[in-house]
């Protein structure tokens, strides 16, 4: 394994996954922005953008309009083509670092997805003359598979791991002392994932909270007082959900005693018998509930949507951190934003929805190409097309998660600020830690639960007109300031 | 070795996107003129007064600084959870994974318990407040 040379990188298929990934991420970022329109006009009773095909207006092009589809191309090129000015009182370094920063983290955590299982090739050896020379099964596995390993490619070898001594009748008496033949089956395989990380579930919930830099960063390289309220909005925002989204992890965790993401997929690609009887996939979703809900909530506010989008409420804040953005910097935190929703997405489908596995699949194009199953090992299949499909079923949950991000959007109207840090603090972190101190406890009777829109703010003493100091940019922070305290 | 060369290869592969999109764009776009008036801080058409980089409210410091002790519990409490969920794998058989588990388990308790006193530190004394007014801030008055 050490010794992999150069040549041996670029030709494990590890890069062509991660290549095809990204690619195809890439393109769902620019179709999720129309599809999000779409889905607020369905939400609004419009009709959507409709109008955009692939023509763009030059001649010997289609006229056809292909209901919108050419919005993205239209988007992008609008992008490319914007005045780009930098304005005079930004740090000029920190300003363009930003939005890469922030691209960079949501891409990079894509690495560790499990797309597809473990794609293996079964090696069947005759292994009769061994058997003669008198040598021990336990023996004859291990050369057969010291064998098959120097043999195959770097990555193909690494979990070469024996299958068994397979004991077949044979015409060809002469061979062997009981007139049969003896094949060793090897299982070499690799898995269909871009990297095999033991820590993947670190890895991206590390490098998703690398993300809160870039729109930090962003907004105080800006020195606009807008961009640095949202920067402080959504740092504070992210990093309080962070808790509760590692907590809610930790149970997938604790129930499998992995954080290896694909060894986490590979273990719900099972069934439960309900009653006995009626199969239902082995996914977490039916087994941690409470986590789901949790998980759905955070990976809302990290991802800075409604009703969390607090860090750019466009009433508020303009456009919040990248209020003093253009062009196609602001397009990379645009895009990014939506990147990072296919990111957490697709860690909510391997972490709770099974991930590749789909009921039926694997069953049927076993019975289409006639390739094994394993049934000790539901992830291994011996066909590449599976692999593809697979990797198309994990793509087609997550977008019904994204999609369910989308309808959240445009159905639930946004939280204050308040709000929002005590849901964060009071309310899903405790729920989760179990709530051994009641959130109305002696003396604090005026500091419950307050998440419905009419706020305690009615019933402070100290009007509120009083406490708005001109151009302070605090002032800003929630509807609720008091005096007493800003003193 | 190979998961460092395909998340390097991701990262390269990220900024060659970056690069492509800022630098295309740089080449393909028109030259405009652009108004001075552009390269003011954006205030919805009020003149800027002041610096915008300005000493930020405290109540974002305290959650940081809750953040961070709350953050690195989680991290400590990822190898835990990691030997908890295998430790038959660890240890071999059933009986001494139960030991091994129990043990852990009390560990935990104890190490949780401490951060658990902190927070109700914290809620009893109104740092989760956002919100807060002199009657939260002062625990005595009932």
């Amino acid at each position: 394994m050490l010794a992999m040379t150069f040549i041996d990188f670029f030709l494990s298929p590890w890069i062509y996954i991660g290549l095809l990934a990204f690619a195809i991420s890439l393109g769902m970022v620019a179709y999720l922005i129309l599809l999000e329109r779409k889905v607020a006009s369905w939400a609004q009773d419009r009709v959507g953008p409709n109008r955009v095909g692939f023509g763009f207006g030059l001649p010997f092009m289609p006229k056809f309009h292909f209901w919108g589809l050419g919005q993205p191309m239209a988007d992008g090129l609008k992008f490319l083509l914007k005045e780009d000015y930098r304005p005079a009182h930004v740090d000029k370094i920190l300003f363009t670092l930003a939005p890469i920063v922030m691209m960079l983290t949501v891409i990079v955590s894509l690495v560790v997805i499990p797309w597809g299982g473990t794609k293996v090739t079964t090696h069947r050896i005759d292994v009769t003359a061994m058997k003669i020379a008198g040598i021990s099964d336990d023996q004859i596995l291990e050369t057969v598979r010291q064998q098959v390993q120097n043999q195959m490619p770097v990555y193909h070898s690494i979990r070469a791991m024996p299958g068994g001594l397979e004991v077949v009748d044979a015409d060809r008496s002469a061979l062997s002392l009981d007139g049969q033949q003896y094949f060793a089956t090897v299982v070499t395989g690799w898995r269909f994932q871009t990297t095999e990380l033991s820590v993947g579930l670190l890895f991206v919930l590390s490098t998703l909270s690398l993300a809160v830099y870039g729109i930090v960063v962003g907004g105080w390289a800006s020195n606009n007082k807008y961009s640095f309220l949202g920067a402080l909005r959504a740092t504070a925002s992210m990093i309080s959900y962070e808790i509760p989204l590692g907590l809610s992890v930790l149970l997938i965790v604790l129930m499998f005693g992995t954080l290896d993401l694909g060894a986490i997929v590979d273990q719900q690609a099972r069934y439960w018998m309900l009653g006995g009887v009626v199969p239902i996939p082995a996914w977490n979703v039916f087994a941690q509930p409470l986590a789901f809900v949790l998980f759905l909530v955070c990976i809302h506010a990290e991802a800075n949507r409604a009703p969390f989008d607090l860090a750019e409420a466009e009433q508020e804040l303009v456009g919040g951190y990248h209020t003093e953005y253009s062009s196609m910097r602001f397009a990379l935190f645009f895009l990014s934003e939506y990147a990072g929703m296919i990111t957490t997405s697709c860690v909510c489908v391997a972490l709770f929805f099974g991930g590749w596995h789909l009921p039926g699949l694997d069953w049927a194009v076993s019975k289409i190409t006639g390739t094994a199953l394993f049934a000790e090992h539901p992830s291994w299949t011996e066909s590449l097309l599976l692999c593809f499909l697979r990797m198309g079923v994990f793509f087609a949950k997550a977008i019904i998660i994204l999609f369910v991000f989308m309808w959240v959007r445009w159905s639930l109207p946004r939280f204050r600020f308040d709000q929002l840090m005590r849901l964060a603090w009071g309310g899903v972190d405790p729920d989760f830690i179990g709530d051994a101190f009641g959130d109305r406890g002696p003396g604090r009777a005026d500091a419950g639960p307050n998440l419905h829109p009419v706020g305690r703010s009615d019933s402070l003493d100290v009007p509120r007109a009083q406490c708005r100091v001109r151009n302070d940019p605090v002032g800003y922070h929630g509807t609720e300031r008091t005096c007493p305290e800003h003193e | 070795m190979e998961s460092l060369g395909s998340i390097t290869l991701f990262a390269l592969a990220g900024m060659g996107l970056v690069a492509v999109g800022l630098g295309v764009g740089r080449w393909i776009r028109p030259r405009t003129y652009s108004s001075p008036i552009k390269f003011d801080p954006y205030e919805c058409g009020e003149s800027p007064i002041g610096s915008a980089q300005v000493q930020f409210d405290l109540r974002f410091y305290i959650v940081a600084l809750i953040y961070l002790i709350f953050a690195v519990e989680i991290v400590l409490f990822y190898p835990w959870a990691v030997a908890y969920g295998s430790a038959e794998q660890i240890v071999g058989s059933e009986q001494a994974a139960f030991v091994l588990r129990s043990v852990a388990l009390v560990d935990l308790l104890i190490f949780f318990g401490l951060l658990v006193v902190g927070f109700a530190y914290l809620w009893r004394f109104g740092y989760l407040e956002w919100v807060r007014t002199l009657k939260s801030r002062t625990p005595g008055s009932v």
